[in-house]
């Protein structure tokens, strides 16, 4: 799907030619990822504030409804099984139009989840056993994205964006990285 | 200026895109690394005759182990509910041109206990016994010919010694052990036969 995500951020630069005049879009977005929910399982919602022709503020939260990840970490082939994460940003634009633009991004992101970790227990014969145990973590990562927006008919919002992150706080309970991947279908008012 | 923008975009995004695609949050975490010598036991005698048996066992391989840096008795069986434990070890004989070459092969091996693999080295498989609680192994090889031979176990994890390793399903947890069998010298137990 990230390979997805690439072809169709190059796509758009040369499928979507739309008049680059700059008029009112509205100063406020509120955007869904479908994809994230059809191929990861997990609920992407975000607002967006453009403060700027060029330069806007927003927040993200993303909650894990996946089954499929949670089978895999309750079934040992992952380590960690992200809950949440919220993730306020900024957004540079680096085109003059509003209604096309390809923008660069710096994020901040708030992340718990759960992660397995191997223990020496003791059982009732006093023998020592080792057995993978539930933790929660709770982390704080910052990185940087990019990615590229157009809009339909002024008001409908499409941004295709990829990056990562790094958790700051990690010393093996939280993921190293945390991805910021997504499509987002928005409304702008 | 706005090709330099672009360039510098798209260079970025392949950037993590490729970053995306190679990372792994999840690395192995289910994998425990330990040190237990002397769970292989090299049956030696003082001289060998051509048709005789070299044994070797893991009679000392108990569900129950000592494990260093610890008051208790690591339970490798409720660790990884594994039916078995493997290591690998080879038997050569020196040529005359001062080679080594493996020896092992179906004809002349014999199993009393647990499994084998041969190939150009021998794959032991220690099955755990539920009466007696151990893994068990004993497998040998028949001495067809005079010469000179040596066993060796190949390095572990630890850069020393050799490693037996559980045989877990993936939701259970994979135990390596680095141990050591008698007898050895540099890593080959080496012995001639008349």
């Amino acid at each position: 799907m990230k390979k997805l995500f690439f072809l169709l951020l190059m796509l758009t630069q040369i499928s979507f030619a739309q008049n680059d005049n700059a008029f009112d879009l509205g100063k406020n977005e509120i955007k869904f990822d479908l994809v994230s929910l059809v191929a990861l399982g997990k609920i992407h919602v975000s607002y967006e504030r453009f403060l700027k022709s060029d330069f806007s503020i927003g927040i993200s939260g993303i909650l894990n409804e996946s089954n499929s990840l949670e089978n895999d970490y309750v079934n040992g082939k992952s380590r960690t099984l992200e809950d949440y994460q919220i993730i306020p940003f900024v957004r540079y634009s680096l085109s003059k139009s509003q209604v096309r633009y390809y923008f660069i991004e710096v994020f901040v992101s708030a992340n718990s989840g759960t992660y397995h970790e191997l223990e020496r227990l003791i059982d009732e014969n006093n023998n020592g056993y080792y057995l993978s145990v539930d933790k929660k973590y709770s982390d704080f990562a910052i990185g940087g994205a990019v990615g590229h927006k157009f809009y339909i008919k002024e008001k409908i919002g499409i941004d295709i964006f990829v990056g990562m992150g790094k958790n700051l706080f990690s010393s093996g309970e939280s993921p190293k990285i945390v991805s910021r991947v997504g499509i987002n279908l928005g409304y702008r008012f | 200026m706005k090709t330099l923008k672009y360039t510098l975009f798209f260079a970025l995004a392949t950037l993590l895109m490729a970053a995306e695609c190679t990372k792994e949050d999840d690395e192995f975490y289910n994998a425990v690394y330990t040190t237990i010598p002397g769970l292989v036991n090299v049956e030696t005698q003082t001289n060998y005759q051509v048709n005789d048996i070299l044994w070797l066992n893991t009679n000392t391989f108990s569900r129950y182990l000592t494990e260093p840096n610890q008051s208790t008795p690591l339970d490798v069986f409720k660790t990884t509910n594994a039916s078995k434990f493997s290591f690998l070890y080879s038997i050569e004989k020196k040529t005359s041109d001062n080679l080594w070459v493996s020896v092992a092969n179906e004809n002349n091996f014999i199993i009393e206990s647990g499994s084998v693999s041969i190939n150009n080295y021998i794959t032991a498989f220690a099955i755990y016994n539920q009466v007696n609680e151990k893994y068990e192994f004993r497998g040998g090889i028949k001495l067809t010919e005079p010469g000179q031979f040596r066993i060796g176990f190949f390095a572990g994890y630890n850069g020393e010694n050799f490693d037996v390793i559980s045989d877990s399903s993936t939701s259970s947890t994979f135990l390596t052990i680095a141990t050591t069998a008698n007898s050895l010298s540099s890593g080959y137990y080496t012995f001639t036969v008349n």
